[in-house]
């Protein structure tokens, strides 16, 4: 089978993006899944999922945060080369 | 209150400061038009204009040397040092020239010597230095080394208005990791002044710059272990804040020193030096040092690691003196 590579993340900074992207649809989709729920059990099940995804995308964002403070000081030192 | 980035905390008071007075102005290497090496004055060439953000050629002793000259004639120039690193090639005119002015004939000399400095951000030997000792020993000048936000726009400013010459250590590994509540309104952080990070009474912990950030770290974990420290944000390493030091020294007789730069003749010896002659009598045991060691700082990412202090080597300095 053919893979189409091109789209798929290489850096790690795309890697980190493309998490960040799927925790937040998690997100979504356990949010909108909460807000359907009829049993308050099953809501609360659904929105603590949703919280964890939620602690997923700021742990992921902070990795972000770092490895773009890293890199302009990696910019800074080699003056972009 | 908005929160802003360490780095963002520079700019804002390099932009404040140069709206607000005509004699404010920048020099230093690709300041100008490309925004500096870490994008602190990105903008300002459009804004203010080539006369008052200069580009300068790669010379740290010549554009001293001119920035000294225009304080002299009114002007209050900010001088950025690409790396703190190179500052030691402006070496005689921050010394023998800036420092000695006042001395000499009177003369104010209001300059403002930015200096990104610091490790932790595997920039090797050359890119991560602590050079507030090269300055520590020299009459005349004022050194600065904010840990916050909040500092490092109000040490800043009060460093810009402030007629000696001021060595404004910024560590660049805050640069973009830390943020923190800043005033919108014009504020100052008085130069000389420390301030208590963290108050405790079984330990004093006396520190600046990034190391605060580890030793707030260290101070979370002792306090599991009932073991409460008292954290002194020096903000200003020359003229040092003796008031505090002495007052931490007698609330709690225990006393380690944390500091980035390297150990020997260091920042740490002097403070200790100042305690054994003014607090002898109120300590339960020796003034403890946590420091780099007595090397330059490796490139090597593991190596790296080990030089910077930790807050484990933090918590087990502080736990060895808790036993006394």
């Amino acid at each position: 089978m053919k893979v189409d590579k091109t789209s798929e993340p290489s850096t790690i900074m795309e890697i980190l993006m493309e998490a960040i992207k799927r925790e937040q649809e998690s997100y979504d989709y356990y949010y909108r899944a909460a807000l359907q729920a009829t049993k308050p059990a099953t809501r609360k099940i659904l929105l603590n999922l949703a919280e964890w995804e939620k602690g997923h995308i700021q742990e992921l964002t902070n990795h972000v945060m770092e490895l773009k403070a890293q890199m302009e000081i990696d910019r800074a030192i080699t003056g972009g080369l | 209150m908005r929160e802003i980035s360490y780095l963002e905390a520079i700019r804002e008071a390099l932009d404040e400061e140069m709206t607000r007075d005509p004699s404010v102005f920048i020099l230093g290497e690709d300041v100008g038009v490309y925004g500096g090496a870490f994008r602190i004055t990105e903008g300002f060439y459009e804004k203010y204009g080539e006369l008052r953000v200069l580009d300068t050629p790669l010379s740290e002793s010549g554009f001293t040397g001119a920035a000294i000259g225009a304080s002299l004639v009114g002007m209050r120039p900010v001088v950025e040092m690409q790396f703190a690193d190179f500052i030691s090639c402006a070496f005689d005119q921050i010394v023998n020239v800036a420092a000695k002015n006042h001395y000499r004939w009177g003369a104010a000399t209001p300059i403002v010597i930015r200096a990104p400095y610091g490790g932790n951000i595997h920039g090797g030997a050359f890119h991560s230095q602590s050079i507030e000792g090269f300055f520590f020993n020299v009459p005349g000048l004022k050194i600065v080394a904010p840990s916050t936000a909040y500092d490092a726009k109000g040490l800043l400013i009060a460093s810009i208005r402030d007629n000696d010459p001021v060595i404004y250590c910024e560590h660049k590994y805050l640069y973009r990791r830390i943020k923190d509540p800043v005033p919108e309104e014009e504020y100052t952080v008085p130069i000389g002044k420390a301030r208590v990070a963290l108050e405790g009474k079984d330990i004093s912990i006396i520190t600046y710059g990034a190391m605060v950030h580890t030793t707030l770290e260290a101070a979370q974990t002792l306090k599991e272990d009932g073991i409460s420290c008292e954290i002194i944000d020096l903000r200003t390493i020359l003229p040092l804040d003796k008031n505090s030091i002495f007052t931490t020294v007698k609330k709690t007789n225990k006393v380690v020193i944390v500091h980035e730069q390297t150990k020997t003749g260091g920042v740490g010896a002097e403070i200790s030096a100042l305690i054994n002659e003014q607090c002898f009598e109120y300590l339960d045991g020796p003034v403890f040092r946590v420091t780099a060691p007595d090397t330059p700082v490796p490139y090597s990412a593991p190596l790296e690691e080990t030089f910077i202090p930790k807050a484990e080597d933090v918590i087990s300095a502080v736990e060895k003196l808790m036993r006394y």
